[in-house]
């Protein structure tokens, strides 16, 4: 089985200080692969770097060999819900067609095809009752269904997922988790942000542990020992808490050569 | 003499022009402005225009003419300038974005107030013009002037139309955007240049001063009765447009009036008209709705303390009961009780009977509904939701007076047609209710 996502030696700073380190991974296709670490780690950080958001400092990474800018139309990312202003004045269908505006010029609108692949991006998702509502009007898990609709409506191969389980209801959680399932099966790469250890080996394939490092990938029931998930969740040494520290202060110190 | 001299400005030619290019220009600036809110930008455009002044006044003092091809261009790229040094103070220092705002919005403004004074001591003609840059005169357009504004205005309005459905999703969600690989920063660079655009011609007739009203309030003024794009952007060019074309008129009626004022007293008036009346803004249609229904509730309430009474009397031929007896049953607040009862006797639920009040046949079919109500619910509530008997009373207080025969009927149903409720008293049946 082919890689779909690799990365190779990624290094990400925020405010000179390290928030991701010489993380290599990669994560095979057709699976459904579950990011998690504590709060802080850098999982959101990581997604936010493969699709664009965020300039590593340094690293590479590919999508099936190829870079980003080649595979864009093949990756739909979901940011976090709270990342938007829900008070805005737009319904959500509007909010799904968005899915369709990467395979478009900036002119051009919809066409009946579109329109077709947003109805079933939305049924899908089980938001066609909701197709005219406000945002405002959503409740947590119809908001994320929303969003999940849009990235379906990308048509895309790759899912990158920041959280997107949070603070919805089990309902929704449970029919998401089935979506994903299907998705895989008909070729689909999933990467979820996770936040709940206990379900991550009902839900996903493969996991890869997170804390600034990446503490261990590979099978979810292989790689969620105690001995990594011990590893993964407690603070970090504070050796690595002071080098973090001396870095962001060196940087802000006027250096000469 | 009014409507003789309103008739007289329809028939002068330039009138007409005028208000044709000061409609196009509403139409832009509102719908740019409803862009720039929504992107939470509302002070963007008072910056930009103030930005705009030391281009013009510096165009004119070595031109010495007020040929709009070389103000608003000079206009133009001032505000750029301004705009482009906001942008850099936000990204490279760590000013706040209104902090940056204020620098450079005074700064210019203070380079544009000192070469206008500079201008106001030479001997150049037509300087009078320059100064009403400030706050705006519609009278002052030539039809040169309203050629320029009518078409820039266009091609505005056409551009916004072309990239309302990726504008929006920039502003709305931005990451995302990008992931989609549209270039963001180029539609924020293009909000940033419409929006100069809409400032720079807009000058002449709202002035520097108070140009961004024109932009911000009628996007505030829409959104006060809609939260569908679509439906903001018709509304706040109407809002524009009624606002423009009424300051248009006046200060050409009373020639020497400045406009931008009085467009911005129209707006103003829409603006608090909306904000009252609206239902969004909690205005006061929602109150007066509000009140009504409470005096409604209140006298369903009183109609069902006589129906009570009625039924607590032994003697059924006493059908009448004082206001005392009634509080006896249920204590009220005197003046909820007096709403309650006048409106109750309006509605003819109660009428006067010897020394007191007694239900009438529409009353008593009213009282007896809501009881049916009342106590439909406190059976659902106590049967399908587990709640203790002693609990239900509150809750069917308020469901009495939300619940409708369809909602009703519903109960019936569900709970088996009962003929107790939890407390042990009986539920009246279902009456034909046509006399309703």
């Amino acid at each position: 089985m082919s890689a779909a996502i690799t990365v190779n030696n990624l290094n990400v700073r925020y405010n000179y200080a390290p928030v991701l380190s010489d993380i290599s991974l990669s994560i095979p296709e057709q699976n459904m692969a579950a990011i998690i670490g504590p709060n802080g780690a850098g999982k959101s950080s990581l997604l936010k770097s493969l699709v664009g958001l965020i300039k590593p400092d340094s690293g590479e990474f590919s999508f099936f060999g190829a870079n980003i800018e080649k595979q864009r139309m093949n990756i739909a990312y979901v940011a976090q819900r709270q990342e938007v202003d829900w008070d805005f004045p737009i319904t959500v269908r509007e909010v799904v067609e968005m899915g369709r505006f990467g395979h478009l010029s900036w002119w051009q609108r919809l066409d009946k095809k579109d329109s077709r692949i947003v109805d079933n991006a939305m049924q899908m998702a089980g938001v066609t009752n909701l197709q005219n509502r406000q945002i405002s009007e959503l409740s947590g898990g119809q908001q994320q269904r929303m969003f999940v609709a849009r990235a379906l409506a990308q048509q895309a191969n790759i899912y990158l997922l920041d959280e997107p389980f949070a603070g919805i209801d089990v309902s929704t959680e449970k029919a998401l988790v089935e979506l994903f399932k299907k998705l895989v099966k008909q070729g689909a790469t999933i990467v979820a942000v996770h936040h709940d250890v206990s379900t991550v080996k009902d839900y996903f394939d493969y996991a890869l542990l997170l804390n600034q490092y990446l503490i261990a990938q590979g099978k979810s029931t292989d790689v969620l020992t105690d001995e990594n998930l011990k590893k993964t969740y407690t603070a970090q040494e504070s050796v690595q808490d002071s080098y973090n520290m001396a870095i962001k202060q060196k940087q802000k110190w006027p250096i000469h050569d | 003499m009014v409507e003789l001299s309103l008739i007289a400005l329809f028939q002068e030619p330039n009138f007409l022009w005028v208000i044709l290019g000061v409609c196009m220009l509403a139409i832009a600036t509102s719908c740019v402005g409803t862009f720039a809110w929504l992107n939470k930008q509302s002070l963007i455009g008072d910056a930009m225009a103030h930005c705009a002044l030391p281009g013009v006044a510096i165009a004119f003092l070595f031109s010495q003419s007020r040929h709009p091809l070389i103000l608003l261009p000079a206009a133009i790229i001032a505000a750029l300038t301004g705009n482009a040094i906001l942008n850099w103070l936000v990204r490279r220092t760590k000013l706040s974005p209104d902090s940056a705002l204020a620098i450079v919005l005074s700064g210019y403004f203070a380079i544009g107030a000192m070469i206008l004074s500079l201008i106001q001591k030479m001997p150049i003609a037509g300087k009078a013009g320059i100064n009403q840059m400030l706050f705006g005169q519609a009278a002052a357009l030539d039809s040169l002037d309203v050629n320029v504004l009518t078409i820039t205005a266009c091609v505005v309005i056409f551009i916004v139309m072309m990239v309302l459905p990726r504008l929006r999703m920039v502003i709305f969600d931005s990451q995302f955007a990008q992931t989609t690989g549209t270039s963001v920063a180029v539609y924020k660079q293009l909000m940033g240049v419409l929006i100069v655009v809409c400032v720079v011609i807009g000058i002449q007739i709202v002035g520097v001063v108070l140009m961004s009203s024109l932009l911000i309030f009628p996007a505030i003024n829409a959104r006060q009765w809609s939260n569908h794009l679509h439906r903001l952007l018709v509304i706040s060019a109407i809002t524009a447009l009624l606002a423009s074309v009424l300051g248009v008129l006046i200060s050409y009626y009373f020639s020497n009036m400045p406009t931008g004022p009085w467009i911005v007293v129209f707006l103003t008036i829409f603006l608090l008209f909306s904000l009252l009346f609206s239902p969004r803004s909690g205005g006061l249609v929602k109150r007066i709705i509000d009140y009504r229904q409470q005096t409604i509730i209140h006298s369903e309430n009183i109609t069902r303390i006589w129906y009570l009474l009625h039924h607590k009397t032994d003697n059924k031929n006493t059908a009448e009961f004082t206001k005392t007896d009634a509080l006896k049953v249920r204590s009220m607040k005197s003046q909820t009780f007096n709403r309650g009862f006048k409106y109750a006797l309006k509605k003819g639920w109660l009428e006067p009977w010897g020394y007191g009040y007694r239900l009438s046949t529409l009353g008593f079919s009213k009282a007896e509904k809501i009881t049916r109500h009342h106590r439909l619910w406190e059976k659902y509530l106590s049967e399908n939701k587990q709640l203790p008997a002693q609990q239900v009373h509150n809750a069917a207080e308020y469901a009495e007076h939300i619940i409708d025969d369809n909602i009703a009927d519903k109960l019936d149903e569900i709970l088996g047609h009962p003929s107790l409720d939890p407390h042990g008293q009986f539920i009246p049946i279902k009456k034909d209710s046509s006399q309703d």
